[in-house]
């Protein structure tokens, strides 16, 4: 192929708007600059960097641009390299008694980190996940319970053996112990992440293990389907902190020795942890002549190649300077140069420097270390971008118009994603990936398209801004309320326990009331095949764990009495079969809704459906019910309506609704009219190098997409906003929480009235914890929600702890300011250390260690005040 | 596969260039043109194409079988719009479900998409002022899409749709004189539709039809100037009612779809009667010129049941059914030949392919009368090939003909009409390689009963012969065409049909070692 001369490709993907990414050969250069360079490769980076290099432990901060005579730009990247430990875990049981007649369990671990052992015992062999607290004389010292359940016992402080760091916990039991097995989970505290063992609870079987002859059996984790889907969905797909460092449990290939005395296991870990590494880059004026000395620093030992190219005026038209090129470079395909660094003196790292004609605007580059070592910008996931021009040249970038990156970013990561699959052309199973993607994409589309067509309405031509419809709302079936509703959820993962959930519920009713909510949401009330109703069977049967149904009726009643509405949970997705079918599948239905596989998809390859493909993602552990069959929506229908009028729901929190399509949760919506839905589509923010990316509208506009499919007839859970405060408190990036527009990034930013905000729900936290918010700063969580629009939901196990005068406090004042789900909001800081925003112009609320006070001329006085927040409202 | 990497090098040659001339490397939809291929813009990274290869199918057969037509590029696939995608002027009407529905089938691997533009819309209110702005920011859509983009112009309307059947001055000058709109038997008129006899007379408000379409044309062409070279490739000019060259010869009020009767003749305005009585008075026969054939069909009724159609001893094989018959086929010819004269005046600059929709008559087609055809203005003397003349205008025009009917297929319903689509293919097919006319197709409704149609047109757009369609549109985008029953279905006829057409080995080198690629596997 003769190589085009007229423009470097050089380097892909410059920018989130690059839709000009060709896929074999060109990556040209979209002629307007990429947004994500506009305002945050440069100025507004420098800004950020300092906090992230102060956290990192560096002492230097960037230099201004200015400060240095002839110095053009200066400024030091964080560079982030990852290694890979490997390690083990273990779990030894030693089965003869010591001198006071007890048998010792031993788990350790030699990966670093600060580990905690999260477990629990249980008494009968049965293979659930009951846990119960272990009888104080067995917890070691220092152990802190975890609610009724469990313990947390910290790995000893690590001591040498052999030259590696071991860290270890000793357990004692009596030998007559009645307890059957210990379950445990191992968490390190530094990244929050969890250690899991085949996505199970680790088991040691105790009164089997002095038997002796359970030692080499294989130490099999029984399916417990109520977890099933939610666990795996952590493995797979990380979410907030697990993402990053990314550790995983591989499968259980460890070796398995046979001890006299009792057992030992071992188990591979693997821990990702990533280096920090910098690499300074100084452009300065050459003495008098027009070229530009570029200086590039970095701390990185071994051979370090910069992959770059250079553009000129404003066209972002990447080009190769003509020669002489520095030493040691090559040309990369005619469209860009590597350029090797050389290694300092001392060994300390690598540097170059050289001239650069004065006509170029700008230079680009990747850091690359080896084939498959590429660095970036690790601030935006983008190429580094070093302007070779003074503020002005800048200024003029700032000037070019971007709207649209938004829009393009789904459809331009699946470009990306061509691009880089379409080098490994013979990994076929990456093609079927790819593959997935596209049609999994393109179903999206035709669903929404779908919608749109369906009801049509007449968009102006310039593009969708989700016009919040407070002027056309009708209560009637608006699905969202009154717009002042709070929200409790009135259960956790472990509430089905005492079997009479509902009558504990109900008896707080009044309480509930008193504090200002005005909904709960009560647990999915079927027979189910697991205890916490997430799998339901019969579905006219609500006689579950939780109580009975007449149990359920009194609660719902209580609650009316006490002026709140009730939500039902509803599980619409998938549903446990009753019987098998001639093949012995499970996908024969009982109870009054008997329905046979045709009520299956037919792409769910478990239950071998003979329905029609799924209209959405696909829950593993159960048969995925069929939506576009008829007979399945009317009798859904049917029985949501028979819910309301049976039991006295007011409305649903609907499971898992991203296995089907929202045009149906429309027509379930218009037949049961609730006074308030709320769906859950819960699927993963954006991510580059395991690092949350700043801007998540891909994210929020696939959960908005959805409530669009239901017309709007339900709310959906804000995942965006939780997953934005997650990475603001704990990194104290407070500046996520303004989006590139100045308003909220998540899904409240778009559309308010139907986002349910929360941060924190029976799944992510509770005994689960697949995505706890970061902890210790739940109330600074609460009061971003609680003060925003939206309508906030609070999680039980919050109300029922030491957060809930602070919590009832927050509360009163968004009642007292009457604070609704479309308040008006201003965000006045969102910086490093600090987030603060007036809300309506009647309350003002900052969150942070940073300093703020509001100011103007409105008499502020302090409505309430706690650790790194603060909450303001108008004195009356 | 040389045929097709050769092809491939002039494409990516000519993307290269287009990109430099035009500074933003996205604005064109990239396209193999069918004939056009230089003007070929920038690329469509995830062309389709792609997709085709990566799902395993082959490209058409016809590479390797077939050795009448290497000089054929893949046909290219378009997907209709919706037809009252625009239907004040000014606003795109559901222009989400628009965008969303351009980028799922770009996605798919549509090269391009038609938008439906009527004269009703962008035209409104007066004569002096054109409202293209709704039109104009469809096609930056699909510019931006990257998709190509098949106008075409409507100057009749679609009875039954949200669209206005004609421009209001239009209608005002109709209702002062109804003669001018198509007028059946029994005096109903056509109110969507003018008449072919009045193509140059001056009645609409002083002045000519034809000086109206000539406007409209110059119009379009100058509002859409800078996307002739890059987006718009295909403009398809309506010669008719539903944008088809014939006449309306189904009951007035409906727009003919799923119409399977005969038909009526549609020749009894004042002006048509003017003309066939001229007419028949140069052919020395003034009493014939007097009116329509006494013994003609109701429109419902079965060939048999009149005179006229009868197979054996009709009226259609006398002197006056061939004198009649010829001078009113005559008349449809004239009148597409009129309009496309305009048409090639006022947009011959721009580097388009010009085309225009045939009816497909297939029902009746057992009949040796041919009577569907004949009511709708397609006969030629001698029981040939009705089709004929209008292959031949067509050609000399240099005008593509779309073929309505890819996707008919033989059913029971069709079978009582004496249907035979296949046979009708053959015979349009025949007609236009005789004069050495291009075609392309389109189905004539949503596959979403049969859908043995999907294969039909998938063996009617990758044949192997020589009249082998440029382009297939796919009709069209809407409610039901996103719907689970349709879509589905949909998805799978494409994946079958779309050709393979991934970059060069040498080119992915280029990707394989560029960072973006590795990052696809972070750590």
């Amino acid at each position: 192929m003769a190589v085009a001369s007229w423009s470097i490709p050089a380097i892909p993907r410059a920018g989130p708007t690059a839709r000009g990414v060709l896929l074999g050969g060109a990556f040209v250069t979209a002629a307007r600059p990429p947004v994500a360079w506009r305002c945050r490769a440069t100025l507004p980076r420098r800004v950020r960097l300092g906090g992230v290099v102060a956290r990192a432990g560096a002492a230097e901060t960037p230099v201004a641009g200015s400060g240095e005579a002839g110095l053009l730009f200066s400024e030091k990247f964080p560079l982030r390299r990852s290694r890979t430990v490997e390690g083990k875990a273990w779990v030894r049981v030693d089965a003869e008694p010591d001198g006071e007649g007890k048998c010792k369990v031993v788990i350790g671990c030699d990966v670093e980190g600060k580990w905690v052992l999260h477990w629990g015992v249980s008494y009968d062999g049965e293979q659930g996940r009951e846990w119960d607290q272990p009888p104080s004389d067995m917890r070691p010292p220092g152990s802190v319970p975890i609610k009724d359940y469990a313990i947390e016992t910290s790995l000893d402080t690590p001591h040498n053996s052999e030259g590696k760091t071991i860290h270890e916990v000793q357990i004692k039991i009596d030998k007559g112990t009645s307890i059957a097995a210990i379950n445990f989970v191992l968490k390190e505290e530094e990244t929050g992440a969890w250690f899991q063992h085949k996505g199970q609870d680790f088991r040691i079987p105790l009164s089997g293990s002095f038997g002796g002859d359970l030692l080499g059996t294989e130490q099999d984790i029984d399916v417990r389907p109520g977890a099933l889907g939610h666990l795996s969905n952590v493995l797979q797909k990380p979410e907030g902190p697990i993402a990053e460092p990314h550790k995983t449990v591989p499968d259980d290939k460890g070796s398995r020795t046979k001890h006299i005395s009792g057992f030992y296991e071992e188990y591979p870990i693997l821990k990702t942890v990533y280096v920090q590494n910098f690499i300074t880059v100084n452009v300065r004026e050459n003495n008098g002549t027009t070229k530009h000395a570029v200086e590039f620093d970095t701390d990185i030992p071994g051979e370090v190649i910069i992959h770059w190219g250079v553009c000129k005026d404003n066209t972002m038209t990447w080009e190769i300077p003509p020669e002489p090129h520095p030493p040691a470079t090559k040309i990369f395909r005619q469209k860009a140069l590597q350029t090797m660094l050389q290694q300092k003196a001392d060994g300390t790292g690598n540097s170059l420097s050289f001239l650069l004609d004065g006509e170029y605007s700008g230079l680009i580059f990747v850091v690359k270390l080896d084939e498959y070592t590429w660095l970036r910008n690790v601030e935006n996931g983008f190429d580094f971008y070093i302007p070779l021009t003074r503020a002005d040249a800048e200024a003029d970038k700032q000037k070019a118009d971007d709207k649209s990156s938004q829009a393009d970013g789904l459809i331009s990561d699946i470009r990306n994603l061509v691009v880089g699959l379409s080098s490994r052309r013979g990994q076929r199973a990456k093609n079927k990936v790819l593959q997935e993607d596209i049609l999994q994409e393109i179903e999206r589309l035709a669903a929404e398209a779908y919608s749109i067509f369906r009801s049509p309405t007449i968009d102006t031509v310039e593009e969708s801004v989700y016009i919040d419809d407070s002027s056309i709302v009708k209560p009637a079936c608006s699905g969202t309320g009154s717009g002042f509703e709070i929200l409790c959820q009135g259960f956790n993962w472990e509430s089905h326990k005492s079997g009479k959930w509902y009558v504990e519920l109900g008896s707080k009713a009044k309480e509930l009331s008193s504090m200002g909510f005005t909904i709960v949401w009560s647990p999915p009330p079927t027979d189910s095949v697991s205890p916490e109703g997430y799998m339901p069977r019969d579905l006219y049967n609500l006689n579950s764990r939780y109580g009975t149904m007449e149990e359920l009726k009194e609660a719902v009643k209580r609650f009316h009495e006490a002026g709140m509405k009730v939500l039902g949970d509803a599980v619409l997705n998938h549903r446990c079969a009753q019987f098998q079918n001639q093949n012995g599948v499970w996908n024969i239905f009982g109870g009054r809704l008997n329905w046979d596989d045709r009520a299956v998809v037919a792409d769910d390859p478990h239950f071998q459906g003979r329905g029609n493909k799924s209209s959405g993602d696909n829950f593993h552990a159960a048969p995925n019910i069929d939506h576009s069959q008829e007979f399945v929506r009317s009798d859904l229908k049917e029985w949501l309506c028979w819910m309301r009028k049976e039991v006295g729901y007011d409305g649903w929190r609907l499971d898992f609704v991203r296995g089907f399509w929202g045009g149906y949760v429309h027509d379930y919506l218009e037949a049961s009219e609730p006074y308030f839905a709320v769906g859950e589509y819960w699927d993963s923010l954006s991510y580059t190098y395991g690092e949350m990316d700043y801007n998540q509208d891909a994210h929020r506009q696939r959960i908005v997409d959805w409530i669009n499919a239901t017309n709007g007839t339900a709310g959906a859970f804000d995942v965006t906003t939780k997953g934005i405060l997650h990475s603001a408190l704990e990194r104290s990036e407070y500046w996520r929480l303004s989006d590139e527009k100045g308003k909220p990034p998540g899904v409240l930013g778009w559309w308010p009235s139907r986002a349910v905000t929360f941060i924190e729900n029976h799944d992510t936290g509770s005994t689960q914890g697949h995505w706890r918010f970061p902890f210790g700063m739940e109330l600074q969580g609460y009061v971003y929600i609680l003060t925003h629009p939206g309508t906030p939901a609070i999680f039980y196990d919050h109300i029922f702890s030491h957060l809930q005068p602070e919590i009832a406090k927050l509360i009163s004042i968004r009642n007292r300011q009457k604070i609704h789900c479309r308040s008006k909001i201003k965000i006045l800081k969102a910086e490093g250390n600090l987030y603060a925003a007036e809300i309506d112009e009647r309350v003002t609320m900052k969150i942070g260690a940073g300093h703020f006070e509001p100011s103007g001329p409105t008499n502020w006085v302090v409505a309430a005040e706690g650790q790194d927040y603060k909450v303001w409202e108008v004195s009356s | 596969m040389c045929a097709m990497s050769s092809l491939l090098a002039t494409h990516h040659h000519a993307a290269r260039c287009g990109a430099v001339r035009r500074e933003n490397a996205w604005i064109a939809p990239a396209r193999v043109g069918f004939r056009h291929a230089r003007r070929g813009g920038g690329r469509d990274e995830l062309s389709a194409a792609g997709l085709g290869r990566f799902l395993g199918y082959a490209t058409a057969d016809h590479k390797n079988k077939n050795h009448e037509v290497d000089d054929l590029e893949p046909a290219r696939l378009f997907v209709g719009l919706p037809i009252d995608t625009v239907t004040d002027g000014a606003t795109v009407n559901s222009a989400r479900g628009v965008t969303s529905g351009m980028r799922a089938v770009k996605l798919l691997g549509a090269d391009g998409v038609e938008l439906p533009v009527f004269w009703s819309v962008a035209q409104p209110e007066s004569p002096d002022r054109f409202s293209w702005a709704g039109y104009r920011a469809v096609a930056d859509m699909a510019r931006d899409e990257g998709l190509s983009l098949r106008v075409t112009l409507h100057f009749h309307g679609s009875p039954g749709g949200a669209v206005p059947l004609l421009p209001v001055w239009v209608s005002t000058a109709a209702a002062d004189d109804p003669d001018i709109l198509f007028t059946d038997r029994s005096g109903g008129r056509h109110d969507d539709c003018l008449s072919f006899a009045v193509d140059e007379l001056p009645v609409i408000h002083g002045r000519s039809p034809l000086d109206c379409y000539d406007a409209f044309f110059r119009s379009f062409a100058d509002a859409f100037q800078d996307l002739f070279d890059s987006t718009i490739t295909d403009v398809t000019v309506g010669l008719g009612p539903n944008g088809e060259l014939r006449y309306p010869s189904y009951p007035p009020g409906s727009d003919g779809q799923g119409f399977t009767g005969v038909g009526e003749f549609q020749c009894y305005d004042r002006y048509m009667l003017e003309q066939l009585r001229r007419h028949a008075a140069e052919a020395g026969e003034p009493l014939w010129g007097l009116s329509g054939p006494h013994d003609a069909p109701r429109y419902g009724d079965s060939p048999d049941a009149c005179g006229f159609f009868n197979d054996h001893g009709g009226s259609w094989q006398s002197a006056y059914g061939d004198f009649f018959l010829s001078w009113y086929a005559g008349q449809l010819v004239g009148h597409g030949d009129r309009v496309l004269a305009v048409a090639n005046g006022a947009l011959g600059d721009t580097p388009v392919e010009a085309s225009a929709k045939v009816p497909f008559m297939h029902w009746w087609h057992g009949a040796r009368s041919r009577p569907a055809e004949a009511v709708a203005g397609f006969y030629k003397s001698g029981g040939k090939n009705g089709y004929s003349p209008v292959a031949k205008m067509f050609a000399r025009r240099g005008c593509t003909v779309i073929v309505p009917g890819m996707d008919v297929c033989m059913n029971k319903q069709h079978r009582i009409t004496g249907s035979s689509p296949d046979q009708l293919l053959v015979q349009i097919k025949n007609a236009c390689r005789r004069h050495g006319a291009r075609i392309a197709g389109e189905n004539a409704s949503l596959v979403v009963t049969h859908t043995s149609s999907f294969s039909r047109i998938r063996s009617n757009v990758l044949t192997a012969e020589r009249m082998r369609p440029g382009h297939f549109t796919y009709q069209r985008m809407g409610e039901a065409f996103f719907s689970p029953e349709h879509w589905p279905a949909f998805v799978e006829f494409v994946r079958g049909v779309v050709c393979g057409e991934w970059p060069d080995e040498d080119e992915d080198r280029d990707v394989a070692d560029n960072p973006n690629a590795m990052e696809a596997q972070p750590v």
